[in-house]
């Protein structure tokens, strides 16, 4: 290597500088993140908040509206956002967390909470904010070990999102609120022979866990996790859930394996539900804008199918929390008590993170709603007639699910078979769940 | 790799002052000390050993811990290369989807930087302008940017398959199938022969025209010209390279999160994407800490093999003309 002549040397120098540079382009965020909040720590009337979130596009422009709006109203209080997709999210946030550099407010969701809440990574909310309009049931999703840690931002059922333009055109009417699986499945089969070549009419959900979970809850076998977080995956209701899809699957009602698994959710191209591939799947409330926002007045909100009982559930769309390291604990109680509780926030804030927890704003904007907000309020108030207590599941059951799903990719790849796909969703779980 | 630059730049000063460097001798006499030569590679040690060497140092430790990022480390010895090396199957696929995307890969990557080299070695007018363009792709071929630009191409509404629709052929999900996921990796990074290519270009500017002029009035055709006296004296810089692209291969990251994250059913489960999913995803920094020391170990071994090899193969025309 020493007797490489001086004009190789050269240019493999300036190969080396170029990757250096594309090094160092790719990691300039690190130093403004390791910025330490510091300024007017002591100062209760001015204080910089770092707060994070994750969503789409909607939800992004109206909470950075609210912010200005706090801002105005509070001159002093100024914001640094940061907000992303729900994968990389939780990747960055523990990578803070790490370095006890936690956003000051930070955006929670439901399988990631008892991580943080476990390890003292929160600040207790005891205090300090007003929670009177919330649903106590709802709130209780917020607390560990009794203690309150995070404040619910949004009611979420989980239900079936449909391309309600096309399904009407062909002339089928829309599902009921008691409609059950059977149901869906024969509208997908009926539906099927009117689609042109490489659509679909329903998604392969033998790769969705959760949805799996919601016929589970219906056939009254419980959700995935018990209450004191043991496995509750029923061997039959999985391998019947598993013929139902080859089935459909061997008929083309669902697409094939290859296009299931390179769905990117929210993707304009590659969402099967967006590009037009698959008309019916499943969707969270809060997922509905970002449906409508890319579609307007196309899809359609159905409430989990049932069998013998309803499917369905509402779980805290989110919640917000408050990192145990922050500087500015108090300030940041009180823009989430303006957050869920003020008038103002609430006509800019909508239905982006699910619908309004506090029953009081909920009153105030229910005549103003639009008819995405009216999809989603129907959703929930269809769903809460029978839903399912919503189970939060154990330390790393969120870990599972994206194990769950991948041993559901193995099942429609015809890798495994069902049989062993259990034994494998059995391992897994031992793994995952400490 | 910063020592490669480093070793680049020091060779001169390596030689021994002898009569016939005068005038490098004068200028090493104004520094007698080599405090000053210290003081200009400062920012490089300082950078090394902030951002290299002390974090791994740092996972050194963790790799003997169970480390969550929210919680302080524990000690717990050789559990996780225990748990890695017998318990873990990821680790063996992740591992042997990651072997097949090196052995494949590289080689032929190796090979296309060679021929566009030899392409781009002719005399042509606007040849500058070639180079560059063909250069290009490799400084934007890593960015994530052009990963979703691939990934939304090789769908199965994506622009390939437009194409190949016009030829009558059917397309397929590329990247949705376990069949040929891995292989469509294997092509995008083939993309990215920019860096290799420019090194080999100056590789053969550096082999004098005699040789060929010599070799053509003997008769020899063009193939054997390239056999017999391109390769031979090309050899250190396709060693210099097939290091360099071998180490890079084995930590293959960004097509494999952004295009295809891993799938399907981990048809493209690279190492470092699991190293990176245990660390970041599962909390389990200790164990990933462990992986990346296996990872080092076995590059290493790759390494040391190649190196070994290479007295078999590399020909190094100052040693009088003998292959060593």
């Amino acid at each position: 290597m020493k007797k490489l002549s001086r004009s190789v040397t050269l240019s493999i120098a300036v190969c080396m500088v170029f990757v250096l540079l594309a090094a160092c382009g790719s990691n300039n965020e690190t130093p403004s993140s390791a910025e330490k909040p510091g300024e007017g720590a002591g100062n209760a009337e001015s204080a910089k908040l770092r707060i994070v979130w994750w969503g789409s596009q909607a939800r992004h422009d109206a909470t950075k509206m609210v912010l200005d709006l706090y801002t105005k109203n509070n001159p002093g209080i100024t914001f640094e956002p940061d907000f992303s997709g729900f994968d990389s999210y939780w990747d960055k946030l523990a990578t803070q967390s790490a370095a006890k550099n936690a956003p000051d407010m930070i955006q929670m969701d439901a399988q990631y909470f008892n991580e943080y809440a476990a390890r003292n990574q929160l600040a207790d909310l005891s205090s300090g904010i007003n929670v009177n309009d919330l649903d106590p049931n709802l709130l209780s999703a917020g607390k560990y070990q009794d203690k309150l840690f995070a404040i619910p931002i949004g009611s979420n059922p989980f239900g079936i999102v449909y391309n309600k333009a096309a399904i009407e055109k062909m002339g089928f009417g829309a599902p009921g609120d008691n409609w059950t699986w059977d149901e869906l499945f024969q509208l997908a089969r009926d539906i099927q022979p009117k689609l042109e070549k490489g659509k679909y009419a329903l998604r392969d959900f033998t790769v969705d866990g959760e949805v799996y979970e919601m016929f589970q809850l219906s056939k009254g076998k419980g959700a995935l996790s018990t209450p004191d977080g043991k496995l509750n995956v029923d061997e039959a209701t999985w391998l019947e859930w598993c013929k139902v899809f080859a089935e459909l699957r061997a008929e083309g009602v669902v697409p094939p394996a290859e296009i299931s698994v390179s769905e990117k959710k929210y993707d304009p191209q590659l969402d099967l539900l967006l590009n037009g591939k698959v008309l019916i799947k499943q969707s969270y409330a809060s997922d509905y804008p970002s449906w409508e926002s890319v579609q307007p007045g196309v899809f359609g909100l159905a409430k989990a199918p049932r069998s013998t009982q309803a499917g369905g559930y509402i779980k805290p769309a989110m919640y917000w929390a408050i990192s145990a390291n922050s500087d500015h604990i108090e300030q940041s109680k009180k823009f989430i008590d303006f957050f869920i509780n003020d008038k103002e926030a609430a006509d800019i804030l909508g239905v982006t993170r699910g619908v309004p927890v506090s029953t009081q704003i909920l009153d105030y904007l229910q005549p103003k709603l639009n008819d995405a907000a009216k999809a989603q309020l129907g959703l929930i108030n269809a769903t809460k007639a029978d839903a399912n207590p919503f189970t939060v599941g154990p330390k790393g059951f969120g870990i599972f699910i994206v194990d769950f799903n991948k041993v559901g990719a193995e099942v429609i790849f015809d890798r495994i078979t069902p049989e062993q796909a259990y034994q494998d969703i059995v391992k897994h779980w031992e793994a995952d769940i400490k | 790799m910063g020592k490669q630059i480093n070793s680049a730049y020091s060779l001169p000063a390596d030689h021994p002052p002898d009569a016939a460097g005068s005038r490098k001798l004068k200028a090493g006499r104004r520094w007698e000390s080599p405090l000053a030569g210290y003081l200009f590679i400062s920012p490089w040690l300082l950078g090394f050993f902030l951002f290299t060497f002390w974090p791994m140092i740092q996972s050194a430790y963790f790799s003997f811990t169970e480390y969550s990022l929210l919680e302080a480390p524990k000690w717990i010895g050789l559990d996780n290369f225990n748990k890695i090396l017998n318990e873990d199957r990821l680790f063996y696929k992740s591992l042997g989807v990651t072997l097949w995307f090196v052995f494949i890969s590289v080689p032929l990557k190796l090979m296309t930087a060679l021929l566009v080299a030899v392409l781009l070695n002719r005399k042509l007018r606007g040849m500058h302008i070639y180079r560059t363009l063909i250069y290009f792709p490799s400084l934007v071929g890593t960015s994530v940017a052009i990963a979703i630009l691939w990934s939304n191409m090789l769908g199965t509404d994506g622009f390939v398959n437009k194409l190949l629709s016009y030829a009558g052929i059917e397309g397929k999900s590329w990247i949705g199938s376990p069949d040929t996921a891995l292989g469509t990796l294997i092509l995008l990074a083939m993309w990215q022969f920019g860096a290799s290519m420019v090194i080999f270009l100056a590789g053969l500017k550096q082999i004098s025209g005699e040789l060929y002029e010599a070799a053509s009035v003997d008769g020899a055709s063009r193939i054997r010209q390239f056999r017999t006296i391109t390769i031979p004296l090309l050899s250190p810089v396709i060693l210099f390279n097939l290091v360099l692209q071998t180490i890079a291969a084995f930590q293959m990251f960004t097509q494999a999160f952004v295009i295809t994250k891993g799938g399907p059913i981990n048809s493209t489960y690279m190492f470092a994407l699991y190293l990176y999913e245990k660390a970041f995803g599962r909390l389990e920094m200790g164990y990933a800490s462990a992986m990346a020391w296996i990872l080092l170990l076995i590059i290493g071994a790759v390494t040391a093999l190649i190196f070994f090899s290479s007295r078999y193969w590399v020909f190094y025309a100052t040693d009088g003309g003998k292959s060593k």
